[in-house]
């Protein structure tokens, strides 16, 4: 069965929300950039017939938006950039393996955010590096490089190589 | 060290490894790989741990991704939908209305099969509809790892989200740990059109079966106010569809007949249950016709030979499926149920539908031929 575009949007959608939330944080600031995606996905509708890759689609959409999102902020006046708020904003508490999670969460954080879209794009969902590099464009090298430098520190930090000062137990 | 230690050693790059993490060798390159981090205790402890975060990022990250779209305004882009005269234009505030509107438009490409009839209103509810949904809340989560990965939230949690979001709270969660399963999450989704739970259980082999549960417009309730009992296998799948009134479940698993009978059989004793105690809701709709004269149960469709007897005792009607279902090969439809609904309506009130006759929910049916049933005709 061959889906219509808009049933592939559709299925796009949890995919482009992790993502957001991922990188960005779980707020409703990051809620409304993600309808933002859908609405102006939607409202483009007559140049669906030249979308190959929907999800390619969303995604630079989504950055897109959120680069503008910023450069608003910046001009608007200085404001805590949306991770920093958001992630301290993020409980646990109840994940399961938590320790472990939240050290992987606080590396997440950690990365500059062309690391963590490289690694989230990669690791969470799922795209093959020469998806990414067009996504981003930037060359397949520069995406393995990216790739290998942020898991590197995932892994440090999980490894408790870069702790901060104050553990929080449960 | 070896003399092909060193060579590979040279060979093998940092990259590598993540590549061969990432599945993005080539066949001979990736064996290559294997052959090193076999010797190089190091190198594939890291290249595990590489992808024990990716395992990890899903179980941080999975609880987001989900299809958390305002009901009124999914409601109210249908009913644009359905007025609007021409196909393909979009209405004004179905544009603003979006992602209701996004998901609309996918609602109704597959409830339509695609073509959008001009005047008729969107039929959201269509037994059909939910199962199709189901199946693909499915396989979509199947597809996204989520189901295999632990960020599954807690039950307890998709039922506080279904109680905001205007389902109905009192929609228990069923236990399942008589058969094997526990419930390890589960989510709200879209399903036709309305908010439905769609809860994870596993048991201890870690297998996964997945119930929906939603709570159908009154007006599909209406109009089809018949129970029924509907099984299904396809790629592997088995599903199981059946409907207490104003509800509709769907239990999903990669699972024989005989075994997702009997799972279906622990859910429906534990709604039944419910229906009689304090969950009025899931009881037996005022509306609900005797299971006999409902339209073509799995029983039905293969000629049993005596009627079930009730729709409150589902679990005899499971026992007759069950023998009657080994008959029918995999990928084919065991009952006609799942054809597409035809719409029931009064000439004079259009799309105010209207229940059924009930001279025509006497009518027998066969499998094959499922002809539109009401004054209609077609």
């Amino acid at each position: 069965m061959v889906d219509t575009l808009g049933q592939q949007f559709t299925v796009q959608i949890p995919a482009l929300r992790r993502y957001a939330k991922a990188l960005l944080g779980n707020s409703s600031e990051v809620e409304d950039l993600v309808q933002e995606t859908l609405t102006r996905a939607l409202t483009k509708r007559h140049v669906w017939d030249r979308v190959r890759d929907v999800r390619a689609y969303l995604f630079t959409t989504l950055h897109n938006l959120y680069a503008d999102w910023v450069g608003k902020q910046a001009r608007q006046g200085p404001l805590t950039p949306i991770e920093n708020v958001e992630w301290q904003l993020h409980q646990h508490a109840e994940q399961p393996g938590s320790l472990a999670l939240r050290d992987l969460e606080r590396g997440v954080r950690q990365l500059p955010t062309e690391q963590r879209q490289v690694v989230l794009l990669v690791g969470l969902e799922g795209m093959r590096y020469k998806e990414v590099a067009e996504l981003l464009e930037i060359p397949i090298g520069t995406v393995m490089s990216r790739l290998s430098r942020g898991r590197e520190t995932l892994r440090r930090v999980m490894e408790g190589e870069e702790r901060p000062n104050v553990r929080r137990v449960k | 060290m070896t003399a092909r230690t060193t060579k590979l050693s040279h060979l093998i790059t940092e990259r590598d490894i993540h590549a061969y993490v990432d599945g993005e060798l080539m066949p001979a390159r990736r064996a290559q790989v294997e052959a090193y981090l076999a010797i190089q205790p190091e190198d594939a402890a890291r290249a595990e741990f590489y992808r024990a975060q990716n395992i990890g990022l899903h179980a941080l990250y999975d609880r987001y991704a989900v299809d958390s779209l305002p009901i009124s305004l999914i409601a109210e882009a249908a009913n644009e939908k359905g007025r609007s005269d021409r196909v393909g234009r979009w209405p004004k505030r179905l544009l603003q209305s979006l992602p209701a509107a996004l998901l609309v438009s996918g609602l109704i490409a597959t409830l339509a099969g695609h073509q959008l009839a001009k005047d008729t209103p969107v039929t959201l509810t269509a037994s059909e509809a939910f199962l199709e949904d189901a199946n693909d809340v499915y396989r979509r989560f199947a597809a996204n790892g989520i189901l295999n990965a632990a960020g599954e939230i807690q039950a307890s949690e998709a039922r506080r989200w279904l109680a905001e979001r205007h389902a109905d709270p009192r929609l228990p969660i069923p236990d399942l740990t008589a058969v094997g399963f526990e419930a390890t999450g589960g989510r709200v989704v879209e399903n036709a059109g309305s908010p439905a739970a769609h809860l994870v259980y596993r048991d201890e082999r870690g297998r996964v079966v997945t119930l929906h549960m939603t709570k159908r417009p009154s007006a599909a309730a209406k109009r089809e106010a018949q129970s029924a009992l509907t099984f299904l296998r396809r790629d592997g799948l088995s599903m199981f569809y059946w409907e207490t009134g104003t509800y509709g479940y769907a239990l999903i698993g990669e699972f024989t007949r005989k075994h997702l009978v009997e799972i279906a059989a622990t859910v429906m004793g534990q709604l039944e249950t419910g229906a009689e105690g304090e969950t009025p809701g899931i009881g037996v709709g005022k509306r609900r016709q005797p299971q006999a004269a409902g339209p073509i149960s799995a029983v039905k469709a293969v000629e049993a030979t005596s009627e079930p007897p009730s729709a409150r005792k589902p679990a005899l009607d499971i026992d007759k499926a069950r023998t009657a279902g080994e008959v029918v090969p995999d990928g084919k439809r065991l009952s006609p149920l799942l054809s597409p609904v035809p719409e029931i309506r009064s000439p004079a009130t259009g799309s105010d539908a209207s229940p059924l006759p009930s001279k025509c929910a006497d009518e027998p049916k066969k499998a094959d031929s499922v002809k539109p049933c009401g004054p209609s005709g077609a």
